[in-house]
């Protein structure tokens, strides 16, 4: 199975559960799929701009990255190498009619060696794109992406509150761990984390 | 004795900055028979008052509560930064009050509203 039918297979599935009746068109010519004006792909370093512009905006805006300062996209350029290996390590992307509105990706979780087969999921979407199932489809084609992966557990980190967040970490079959109280301080106050972990298969 | 690498050079700077990051260890008789620490937790910015802590005793130095000694005394280290910077913020505040009292008192008197 090439990895462009099994992410179509996925983001039909994603589709049909999301009951939006989004019409899901697979081109098997290559690793993209289209649902209605929803594309998912892997993220090219052409991306990087607007993944920054993104993230930035949670970092500015709001406590669920406990990033403080915005990133220029050159001090952002050791992130997208980071999580973009081409194994473990991977970042998927959701364009509308070009435009990025989001990404989901993959990344080491600690540094010791053991927790090699570990990894760490992440996802943002531009916040006009929330709410439209684009988080259940990049996480869908992100574990698709990982599949063949030697990787055991994936993890997420939450920041609290978050309950769209908590919601899609909970459907995507991740099951909630503990929360670390009181572990972030921004904006001149503390913030609590919910974890979750799921396995790859 | 082990080999002091660069890496292991590194691991040890990152736990003794002086300041949320230490080590503190336990000797017998000039031994050294263990230690304990705190370091980052995670590299984002607002989880810089969040330190995570490590322990680790000789095996032949374990059941003898030098664990607890260990842990008590680095968290003195700690608590010791933290009133040290919590008298440092109250300092500086009274200065900062104290100019602004001078600033205002400097001004012409406001006029008396009837």
């Amino acid at each position: 199975m090439t990895i462009a039918m099994s992410l179509a297979a996925i983001i039909r599935i994603a589709s049909a559960a999301t009951g939006r009746g989004n019409i899901v068109k697979a081109d098997l010519g290559d690793d993209t799929v289209d649902s209605e004006r929803i594309r998912i792909r892997r993220a090219t370093l052409a991306d990087l701009p607007a993944l920054v512009e993104i993230h930035n905006h949670y970092v500015t805006h709001t406590h669920i990255t406990f990033d403080v300062e915005p990133f220029t996209v050159d001090e952002r350029r050791s992130w997208f190498q980071d999580h973009n290996d081409g194994k473990r390590y991977r970042i998927v992307v959701a364009e509308i009619d070009g435009v990025v509105v989001g990404s989901a990706s993959s990344g080491r979780h600690r540094a010791k060696a053991a927790y090699d087969t570990t990894v760490e999921t992440s996802i943002a979407c531009r916040p006009a794109a929330t709410g439209r199932g684009i988080g259940t489809l990049l996480y869908q084609a992100l574990f698709a992406e990982l599949a063949a992966e030697d990787i055991h557990r994936l993890v997420a980190g939450v920041a609290q509150p978050n309950d769209a967040s908590n919601a899609l970490h909970r459907r995507l079959g991740f099951r909630e761990l503990g929360r670390f109280t009181e572990v972030g301080r921004k904006f001149g106050q503390y913030w609590d984390v919910l974890w979750f972990e799921r396995e790859l298969h | 004795m082990a080999l002091i690498t660069a890496a292991a050079e590194s691991r040890f700077q990152d736990h003794n900055d002086g300041k949320r990051c230490r080590i503190v260890a336990a000797e017998t008789d000039g031994v050294v028979v263990g230690s304990a620490s705190s370091g980052r937790d995670r590299a984002k910015a607002a989880y810089e008052t969040t330190v995570e802590t490590s322990i680790a005793c000789h095996p032949a130095a374990t059941g003898r509560g030098i664990g607890t000694l260990l842990y008590q005394v680095l968290f003195a280290e700690l608590a010791a930064l933290i009133t040290a910077e919590r008298n440092f913020r109250v300092e500086l505040e009274k200065l900062q009050a104290h100019f602004l009292d001078e600033r205002l008192e400097s001004r012409a008197p406001a006029q008396r509203i009837q």
